[in-house]
């Protein structure tokens, strides 16, 4: 009896800490959605006040309009083009596969910050690419600050996370079903129309949800190319609301969070349904051989130049906008590139302290912060792997909650906690603050990675050690732990370039001590200090870069 | 007439060649089966049939029918060769209903819904499987996805059937009904089959003719019977049955026979090819052919009892002769110590 | 030992630097002030202006008490009210020196009791509007301008008034639609009090604001965003903009040009108040002090390149050089209770929803 006290507390602990890390901020944003004035004043009163006013402010209305719009901009953009690609890189013989996909997945570890600013500076009305087209040609066709147009960039940035979930399916479809197919008489577009789209479809779905509900968190895209025509969307009028009545309004944005979550969670729940019934076909299936390839011909052409027209437009021209601007004074109409070149920029943030600062930090959340988060996240992985009572299930559940709120809102309230928790009162204003949040924040992506090396340990390995007289700690500790080492280094680096990327969840907890690139280009695109903005994208891009390099390097698969 | 001609078929992944210049026919009525240990080719080879993969060398031709033709350059993508294809894991696609997964064949070669549900329903009955029509795969067992998969094979008459190893997922004991049962069928609908296994238990009981590949070459081919008695090659006679096997030294060769002669034995047999007097060689032969002797006499040898193992319909003996090991099947246990067995002559083959 | 020898160095410093710098006119027991500041070691500022537009002055502070380390932290005028409000809250202490742009806030910070009461020996040479209950002072002198850009306005459009302005863009709504660039009063406190001052000056503001939303114009929550887009082309046209910052840029920046409204300019003043929950301070009121010393104003209106408030003081920007330009048409915005009286929820609503009306009649022609 005693043993299995001293064996459980452990586990107990670390599904208590978890529980507390993730459920105090969302509470306490709960709690201030039902009050008048910030939690800490004195003259708050309970009541619906926030929701009334919010429901009767018609900039909630266009903003939820808006947010609606766009995420369904998203689904229609990225599932076919996700799905397409996926078949094209996964099926067919088109040629420099290896080279192609990991810039495929670029995209989705370049800060969405750093793409949106990317943009306007590359295309904008003035960007260089506009500029370029309108000496060559006249004109340029195109805006970026329409809804429309926010829209598609969204969608074509979101392509990757719908790629990374269909090719996974087709990767554990056995194409044995299509070679059934094949030889019963269907044409290989047949095959992929009739056999591999329909079993790929649950996976799809999970991540047509998946890009719908993170178009209802949108941020970054919306703050920087909304802000010229003055759209708005849910996370960026919640943003708005800093500022609108003169003084803070955490009711009135608690509101508004706790209405992003009203639609966000359900949608979490809905994936995870999915998630649970796309396996039901799994049980049967087939297994994975070589699969002859399909032959493009001349479709090769055409489906590798709209790949990289996709590139181009995706990665190229942004990431190129962003290492112009960051090395000239300035542009647009008239300026001679030759004579605004400069390294300007890159002094002042070398001359600048708390930049400096937030470049190390951002080294360091990613590196070391990563280490402890994925760190963390094996040690809630080991809490329930094996176990399926009751605590494994509302762990399950409870690791996606974070997920549904917004960042910004997450880091509010974190701010909160860190304030007014006597014990957290000390690390508020050092970079635990700022890691704590973003490993809550990610949790859920963290926790799948985790997940993901762990259902590769075979069962019956542990029974092994079991039988041997191996109990669970020690099964974890020297079996399970050492098999799934490489898993560890895989998901360390993923969780550094994401960490590297964050932006939203930092801009509250933004304070002397807790500068990241992510939150101080929020902050600075904010106040106009858009030299600086451009060269730090660039050094953000850098880092990412170094993280992608290094993952490529030890053959770190970058998708689970 | 031959339904399936494979002539001089090379192919290679990448740098490692899998077949070596395969050559085959297949007649009318006929179930020929590839055997060989894994590794061996066969199932490429039969991939290669269907259409799944590229040979670089080499011509199919399935009927008058020139399929692929590696010198021409031509090669007709798998689904326009009208094969039926029944594969190891079944691959019934997991979203159409029994029904569906059968009549798909039938839709892809745009015959009239009236047609389609006629044909359908006859194939499912001849293959009791009329009352699964409206399910899925995965609500059937898996002797039922067998048949299934058998039925969407068979369903468009084609002229060559290829199975994968199709009994490869089925429990042990399931497996030897469903071996007599697809026999049975083969042979009542007169399918002309092409069959892949690496059980040569299997091969012998449903083939007309066995084919053996070894990395990538026919090592042998031939009836089921010519297969297991008379084995060209040391190669050949391991693969079919269970057999013992003595090193030893040759020490003359005559007249078909051989003498071989190893540490306190010596023994005479049907000379192989490759026996030659005064090199190492190898005596082998088949478990059920060895016998208990009562004491010394021509081409015997004594040997140590280690063990019995009763098999339910006769006893298997193991031997211990010097560092060699001996297996015999008798009909009664034996006594602990030394035993002499007999080895026919004409039973023991000499490599 | 090591302990020893600084205290000891902080003494004989601290003394140096009493006999330097205390001006006439300072309390004779300035000096404990300044002993207890040395002691105290450090001051925390919270302010809305750039580290790197402060520098100038941080150094010259730390030369003249180099036992006072400045811990100088930059954010948005509403980050800091926010960030003030719930420390103070929490009881775990805030700055000891608020310094931003949004008077409005400031002074609101001060009348719910945020401030602590200091009669800065200084406050005689500010003008009366610049002090405040002896506990929040103006510091600075700054004028809202217009902005456009060099190479794609001429000369001859520049607009020299508020309501050249309006029928500037009025007239040309084909060059203009689209190119016109104001604060977003929504987002930021600073915009938002500045057309509040011009409806008060501006006979003609609701024909401006009918003019902005007839040419779609473009909003930003800061002046340097307002800057980038002028300079780049993009916007032809900045209304209201913070005149420090566009006249600093202006010098490095050809395409851009800088107009103070001959009719009327704005001036703002950037609010300082020592925290009532300051840590340190004795820092505080040096910090102040310093501020708004000769000394510090000379700085302001020199390399930080804002405009001092002093008209004793003798720099480049400065509001002598201004009144010289403009004559009796600056019109500050007073360091009062009047300006708070637009955060009141409800005025404020209404004043947003008058506004939004009035360009959306404009927008649509009426």
């Amino acid at each position: 009896m005693r043993t299995s006290v001293v064996a459980a507390f452990p586990r107990a602990l670390t599904i208590l800490v978890t529980a507390s890390a993730v459920l105090a901020p969302l509470s306490l944003i709960f709690y201030q959605s039902f009050l008048t004035a910030p939690f800490f004043d004195a003259r708050k009163t309970v009541g619906v006040g926030a929701y009334e006013f919010i429901f009767a402010d018609s900039d909630f209305w266009q903003a939820s309009l808006n947010s609606l719009l766009i995420a369904s901009t998203m689904v229609i953009i990225a599932v076919p083009l996700g799905g397409l690609l996926a078949f094209v890189m996964e099926r067919t013989d088109l040629p420099a596969k290896r080279w192609i996909e990991p810039l495929l997945l670029v995209p989705s570890f370049v800060s969405p910050m750093v793409l949106a600013f990317g943009f306007v500076v590359a295309a904008g009305p003035v960007g260089f690419y506009t500029v370029w087209a309108t000496e060559l040609f006249g004109g340029a066709p195109w805006g970026i600050y329409s809804l429309t147009a926010i829209g598609i960039i969204a969608g074509l940035t979101h392509v990757p996370n719908v790629y990374v979930y269909a090719s996974a399916a087709l990767k554990s479809l056995g194409s044995d079903v299509e070679e059934a197919a094949r030889v019963a008489g269907a044409s290989p577009f047949r095959v992929a129309l009739t056999v591999s789209l329909p079993l790929i479809q649950p996976a799809l779905l999970f991540a047509a949800v998946l890009v719908f509900f993170l178009g209802f968190e949108l941020f970054g895209l919306p703050l920087v190319l909304g802000d010229p025509e003055g759209h708005l969307v849910l996370s960026t009028y919640l943003y708005k609301l800093t500022n609108k009545l003169g003084t803070p309004s955490y009711h009135l944005m608690a509101a508004v969070a706790i209405c992003i979550v009203a639609v966000t969670f359900p949608l979490v729940l809905l994936q995870r349904f999915l998630l649970q019934n796309s396996r039901k076909y799994a049980t049967i299936k087939g297994k994975a051989g070589r699969m002859r390839e399909l032959p493009l011909g001349k479709w090769k052409w055409i489906a590798g130049g709209l790949i990289g027209l996709w590139l181009f437009v995706g990665v190229i021209v942004p990431l190129s906008g962003i290492a112009l601007r960051a090395f000239v004074t300035n542009w647009g109409y008239g300026a001679k590139l030759s004579e605004v070149l400069t390294l300007e920029h890159f002094q002042s943030i070398w001359d600048e302290p708390t930049l400096v600062r937030a470049i190390w930090n951002t080294i360091l959340i990613g590196t070391v912060g990563g280490a402890i988060a994925v760190a963390c996240y094996t040690a809630i992985g080991f809490a329930t792997h094996r176990r399926n009572d009751g605590w494994s299930r509302f762990v399950d559940y409870l690791v996606l909650v974070p997920r549904a709120i917004p960042g910004l809102l997450a880091g509010l309230a974190f701010l909160w906690v860190f304030l007014f928790f006597p014990p957290l009162q000390p690390l508020r204003t050092t970079i635990f603050s700022m890691w704590l949040a973003y490993t809550v924040v990610w949790l859920a992506y963290g926790m799948r990675l985790i997940s993901s090396s762990l259902l590769q340990v075979s069962t019956e390995l542990e029974e092994a050690a079991r039988t041997v007289g191996a109990s669970r700690g020690t099964i974890s500790r020297q079996i399970t732990l050492p098999l799934i080492r490489h898993g560890l280094v895989a998901s360390w680096l993923l969780v550094f370039m994401i960490f590297e990327r964050e932006y939203s969840t930092g801009v509250y907890l933004l304070a002397p001590g807790t500068e990241v690139i992510g939150a101080q280009l929020v902050s600075l695109w904010q106040g106009g200090a858009i030299d600086i903005v451009a060269a730090l994208s660039f050094v953000n891009v850098v880092l990412v870069g170094v993280g992608l390099a290094l993952a490529l390097r030890f053959g770190v698969k970058l998708r689970d | 007439m031959a339904e399936l001609t494979v002539t001089d078929l090379h192919l290679t992944y990448g740098d490692n060649p899998i077949l070596k210049g395969v050559s085959l026919t297949l007649d009318r009525g006929e179930v020929v089966s590839l055997l060989g240990p894994s590794g061996s080719g066969k199932t490429t080879l039969l991939r290669a049939v269907a259409g799944l993969e590229v040979p670089h060398q080499g011509s199919i031709r399935i009927g008058d029918k020139v399929v692929f033709d590696g010198a021409a350059g031509n090669d007709i993508p798998a689904e326009k060769r009208n094969l039926g294809l029944v594969f190891q894991s079944y691959a019934l696609w997991p979203h159409k209903t029994v029904f569906d997964n059968v009549a798909y064949g039938l839709k892809l070669r745009k015959i009239s819904g009236a047609e389609i549900q006629t044909r359908v329903t006859k194939a499912l009955e001849q293959l009791s499987l009329g009352h699964l029509a409206a399910r899925f795969p995965h609500q059937l067992s898996g002797g039922q996805q067998q048949r299934v998969a058998l039925a969407r094979a068979l369903v468009y008459n084609p002229p060559v059937i290829l199975l994968d190893e199709p009994l490869s997922n089925l429990d042990a004991k399931l497996r030897e009904e469903a071996r007599a049962w697809l026999r049975e069928l083969i042979v009542t609908m007169q399918l002309s089959a092409l069959c892949v296994t690496h059980d040569q238990g299997e091969a012998l009981a449903m083939s007309d003719r066995i084919l053996l590949l070894n990395n990538g070459r026919i090592e042998q081919q031939g009836t089921p019977e010519q297969m297991y008695s008379e084995p060209g090659t040391l190669f050949t006679a391991d693969f079919m049955g269970s057999n013992n096997r003595l090193n030893g030294r040759v020490t003359e060769v005559g007249g078909g026979h051989a003498l071989i002669e190893g540490e306190g034995w010596r023994l005479w047999g049907a000379a192989k090819a490759s026996a030659k007097a005064g090199q190492d060689g190898t005596a082998m032969i088949r478990l059920e052919r060895i016998r208990l002797a009562a004491g010394p006499g021509d081409n015997r040898l004594q040997a140590a009892l280690t063990t019995s193992m009763y098999l339910g319909d006769k006893w298997e003996h193991l031997f211990h002769l010097g560092g060699a090991r001996l297996r015999a099947y008798g009909d009664r246990p034996l006594g602990r110590g030394n035993h002499w067995l007999e080895v026919p002559r004409e039973a023991l083959w000499i490599f | 030992m090591f302990a020893r020898i600084a205290a000891f160095a902080l003494l004989g410093l601290s003394g140096a630097a009493l006999a330097q710098s205390l001006p006439p006119g300072y309390p004779a027991d300035y000096g404990q002030t300044i002993a207890a500041a040395g002691k105290e070691g450090k001051v925390v500022i919270y302010s809305a202006l750039d580290t790197k537009a402060a520098q100038p002055l941080i150094k010259d502070f730390s030369a003249l008490y180099p036992n006072v380390k400045v811990e100088y932290n930059d954010m948005n005028s509403t980050e800091m009210y926010n960030r003030f409000i719930a420390e103070a809250a929490s009881g775990q202490g805030s700055a000891d020196v608020m310094w931003s742009s949004a008077m409005d806030l400031q002074i609101k910070l001060v009348d719910d009791g945020h401030a602590l009461a200091y009669a800065s020996p200084e406050a005689s040479k500010l003008p009366g509007w610049a002090v405040y209950k002896n506990q929040a002072y103006g510091t600075t002198y700054e004028p809202a301008v217009f902005i456009y850009n060099k190479r794609l306005v001429t000369a001859d459009e520049v607009p020299q008034d508020h309501a050249a302005f309006a029928k500037l863009i009025a007239t040309k709504v084909d060059k203009f639609k689209g190119k016109v660039t104001t604060y977003d009063i929504e987002k930021s406190g600073v915009g938002f009090m500045f057309v509040v001052q011009d409806t008060k000056y501006f006979p003609g503001m609701k024909d401006l604001e009918k003019a902005f939303g007839a040419s779609s114009y473009r909003v930003y929550a800061s002046t340097g965003n307002m800057l980038e887009k002028v300079s780049s082309g993009e916007h032809l046209l900045g209304y209201n903009v913070l005149g420090s910052y566009a006249l600093v840029r202006a010098k490095k920046d050809p395409a851009l040009g800088v107009v103070l409204p001959k009719d009327y300019t704005l001036v703002l003043s950037r609010v300082l108040f020592i925290g009532k929950q300051a840590k340190n301070p004795n820092a505080a009121k040096l910090w102040t002090d310093y501020i708004l010393s000769q000394r510090g104003q000379k700085l302001i209106g020199g390399d930080v390149e804002l405009f001092s408030i002093r008209s004793d003081v003798d720099a480049e920007y400065t509001a002598a050089s201004l009144a010289k330009q403009l004559g009796p048409n600056i019109k500050p915005i007073p360091v009062s209770a009047e300006i708070v009286g637009m955060l009141d929820q409800k005025k404020r609503l209404e004043f947003l929803g008058d506004w939004k009306a009035t360009l959306q009649a404009g927008a649509s022609g009426k």
